[in-house]
C-alpha cells in the first residue's frame, strides 16, 4: 500500500509535469526552440545594454551573462508561475482530492526541464570552444556531473520557496504584487549583470545572506571558472534539504485551510 | 450485501466557513455536529435543499475539504464524481485528458492503458478522441468525463447531482452503468434531486437541513422530505373532474414554480418508471433545448405527458418517449406546454 501510494504520487507528478511542458508550447511555431531562444534573446538584450551603453569590464561578457541567466530564470519563472497557481487551479481543488503540493512540484519541474535543456545547449557550446578533443571530453563529462549535482540542490531550494509562497498566497493575495516587484528588484540584487568582485567588501558580505547569490556564483564557476565563496556555498547546500522539509510542513498546514479562502 | 465493516465514519464534524468582507469575518456553519457511520456496501442518499450542506458533506467524505473540528475516517479508495470534467484541459486532446482525469480519480496511467479503448468506446467519441477538447460539444465532454469516471474502480463512490448526462442514448447507457456499480456492492454516497432514482437505488436516506441532520433512516425519510419539499402537490387539489381545468391551473403557474406529479405510464423508461414521482419546473418555452425532458398537455389523452424534446418542426416541438416501443410521437406548442422535468 505504501509503495503503491508512492508510485501513484510519482505518476501524478510526472503526468502533470508533462502537461505543463506540453501546454507551454502548444500551437507555437517554434515550439521547444523557445527554451533556448528565450534566455538567448534575454542575454542579447541585456548584453547590448551593458556592453555598449554602460560598459562592464568583464571578459566574455555574453557568456558571463548567460551563465547567470540560466539559474536565475529557473528561480524567477518558477516563483512567478507558482505564486498564483493554487488560486488559478481552484476549480480543480474544490472538486478532486489529491495532494495539493503536486501542482507546485509539477510547475517547478517543468521549469527545471526548460532550464536543463538550455543548460545542455550551453554546455555543448562551451565544449566546442575547448582546444583539443581530450580537453573537450573532460570538460563535458565533468561539467555534466557538476551541473547535475548543482541542480539537485538548487531544485530543493526553488521548490521550497515556491511551496511556501504559493501556500501563503491563498490567504494573502498581496503576495503576488510583492513577488512580482521582488523578482524585478532581486534581478539586480544577485550577480547576473555584474560580478561580486566589482563590489566593495561590505556589500559582498551582505549579499551572501541571499542564498541565490551563492547558487548563481557556483553555477557560473562550474562553467566559466572565476571565484566563489566556499563557506556560503556549503552552508546554502547543507540547508537546502531542511529548508524543503520546513516548506512542506508549512504547505501541508496551510493546505488544510485552502478551502476556506478560495 | 451490507458488511459489518465501517467504510465512512464522521464524528462530531463541524465545518465553519467565513463570510468575508473588508472589515469583519462572519463565521458561517456549513455543517454542525454531524455524526454519520456508513457501513461497507451501503447505498446512502443525502437529501436536502440547496445550501443545506450536501456538497460540503460530500467534500468532507471525499477528502476535498477538511472539517473545522471533528473527525472524518474512510477506508479503501474513495472516488468522488462531484464534477466529472474537473480535470479536463481545453487545449489537450480527448486521449490526453483521459489520463489527466484518471489520475485525479486515483487511476495510474499504466492501468488506464488497458482501459483506454474501452473508455473511448463508451464515450462514443471515435476519431474525435485525438482532437483538442475545445472542439468538442458540451455533450461530448460530459460523455468523456463520465466514461473515465465509471472506470475508476472505487471502494467508496461519491456521486453528486447531474451525474447522468448526455443525450438520450447516452443517458440510458450512463444509467445502466450506474446501476451496474450499485449492483457490485460498493459503498455509495449520493446526492441528487432525482428523487425517483434515489428511491430505487438507495436503502438509507439522510436529510440535511441548515447543516444538521434532520432525519436518518429508510424510505420514510424520503417521504418526509418530499412532503417538506413539494410546494404544491397534485393530490391536494380537488379531484379533477375536469382535467383540463387542472391543466389551466398548472399552466398559469409563474415561471420558476415547481410541481410534483406521478408517472402513470412507462413511456420514459428506464429513467422514469411507472409510479415514480417527477418534479416539473415551469420554464420559458423559448428556452427549451433538444434533449430536454418536458411535460405537456395531451388533448386526446386528457392528461399530462412527459416526453423528450426530439426535434423542432415548423415552430412545434416533436417529442418522443425514451421507450419507443410504447410511446407515440407528441407535438408541443406554447399553448400546451407545461414545464421541464428537473434532474435530466
Amino acid at each position: 500500500m505504501q509503495k503503491d501510494n508512492l508510485l501513484y504520487y510519482l505518476d501524478f507528478v510526472w503526468l502533470l509535469t508533462k502537461k505543463e511542458i506540453k501546454l507551454r508550447y502548444k500551437r507555437t511555431f517554434l515550439g521547444l526552440l523557445w527554451v533556448i531562444l528565450n534566455p538567448l534573446l534575454q542575454m542579447l538584450i541585456i548584453g547590448l545594454v551593458f556592453q555598449f551603453f554602460v560598459p562592464m569590464k568583464i571578459e566574455n561578457y555574453f557568456l558571463f551573462l548567460f551563465a547567470g541567466l540560466l539559474p536565475w530564470g529557473f528561480f524567477a519563472n518558477s516563483l512567478l508561475r507558482t505564486t498564483p497557481l493554487l488560486v488559478q487551479e481552484r476549480a480543480l481543488m474544490q472538486k478532486a482530492a489529491f495532494p495539493r503540493e503536486v501542482l507546485v512540484v509539477a510547475a517547478v519541474l517543468a521549469n527545471l526541464f526548460h532550464t536543463l535543456v538550455a543548460s545542455g545547449v550551453f554546455l555543448f557550446f562551451l565544449t566546442f570552444l575547448q582546444g583539443n578533443l581530450m580537453d573537450a571530453l573532460w570538460f563535458f563529462i565533468s561539467r555534466l556531473f557538476l551541473s547535475a549535482f548543482f541542480f539537485g540542490f538548487f531544485l530543493l531550494f526553488v521548490l521550497a520557496t515556491c511551496l511556501i509562497v504559493s501556500a501563503l498566497y491563498v490567504r494573502v493575495r498581496d503576495l503576488n504584487f510583492v513577488v512580482q516587484l521582488s523578482v524585478q528588484l532581486l534581478f539586480y540584487g544577485v550577480p547576473i549583470v555584474y560580478g561580486l568582485s566589482m563590489l566593495p567588501e561590505i556589500f559582498r558580505q551582505i549579499l551572501y545572506f541571499n542564498p541565490l547569490v551563492s547558487f548563481i556564483e557556483i553555477f557560473r564557476y562550474f562553467f566559466l571558472g572565476g571565484e566563489f565563496n566556499l563557506t556560503s556555498t556549503s552552508v546554502v547546500a547543507l540547508l537546502s534539504f531542511p529548508y524543503l522539509l520546513v516548506a512542506l510542513r508549512i504547505f501541508r498546514k496551510e493546505s488544510k485551510n485552502f478551502d476556506d479562502w478560495f | 450485501m451490507t458488511g459489518s465493516k465501517t467504510a465512512v465514519l464522521l464524528k462530531k464534524v463541524n465545518k465553519r466557513y467565513f463570510l468575508r468582507n473588508s472589515f469583519d469575518n462572519k463565521p458561517f456553519l456549513a455543517l454542525q455536529n454531524i455524526n454519520l457511520k456508513i457501513k461497507q456496501g451501503e447505498k446512502i442518499a443525502i437529501l436536502g435543499d440547496n445550501g443545506a450542506g450536501k456538497t460540503t458533506l460530500l467534500k468532507m467524505i471525499a477528502g476535498i475539504a477538511e472539517p473545522s473540528t471533528g473527525q472524518v475516517k474512510t477506508s479503501g479508495k474513495v472516488v468522488s464524481l462531484i464534477d466529472i470534467t474537473a480535470g479536463f484541459h481545453q487545449e489537450f486532446s480527448g486521449r490526453e485528458n483521459i489520463y489527466l482525469n484518471a489520475i485525479l480519480l486515483g487511476l495510474r496511467p499504466k492501468n488506464v492503458k488497458n482501459l483506454e479503448q474501452e473508455i473511448i468506446d463508451f464515450a462514443g467519441l471515435g476519431e474525435f478522441i485525438d482532437q483538442p477538447i475545445y472542439t468538442y460539444s458540451s455533450g461530448m465532454v460530459l460523455r468523456l468525463g463520465f466514461a473515465v469516471a465509471i472506470h475508476a474502480q472505487p471502494d467508496v463512490l461519491i456521486l453528486d447531482e447531474g451525474i447522468i448526462v448526455g443525450d438520450q442514448d447516452f443517458q440510458k447507457k450512463a444509467y445502466d452503468s450506474v446501476e451496474e456499480i450499485f449492483a457490485k456492492g460498493k459503498t455509495i454516497v449520493l446526492s441528487s434531486h432525482m428523487l425517483p432514482l434515489l428511491k430505487r437505488l438507495c436503502q438509507r436516506f439522510v436529510w440535511l437541513e441548515h447543516g444538521q441532520i434532520m432525519m436518518d433512516g429508510g424510505q420514510e425519510v424520503l417521504l418526509e422530505y418530499k412532503k417538506h419539499r413539494a410546494n404544491l402537490q397534485i393530490e391536494n387539489l380537488p379531484s379533477n373532474k375536469n382535467a383540463s381545468l387542472l391543466f389551466d391551473f398548472l399552466k398559469n403557474l409563474p415561471i420558476g414554480e415547481k410541481f410534483v406529479a406521478t408517472a402513470s405510464s412507462g413511456s420514459m423508461e428506464p429513467l422514469i418508471l411507472k409510479g415514480d414521482e417527477i418534479e416539473v419546473e415551469r420554464v420559458d418555452f423559448a428556452n427549451l433545448k433538444k434533449g430536454d425532458v418536458i411535460a405537456f398537455w395531451n388533448d386526446a389523452l386528457q392528461n399530462v405527458v412527459v416526453h423528450r424534446f426530439y426535434k423542432l418542426e415548423q415552430g412545434k416541438i416533436v417529442t418522443k418517449g425514451d421507450n419507443n416501443l410504447v410511446a407515440d410521437v407528441g407535438y408541443v406548442e406554447k399553448e400546451n406546454f407545461l414545464g421541464k422535468v428537473s434532474g435530466f
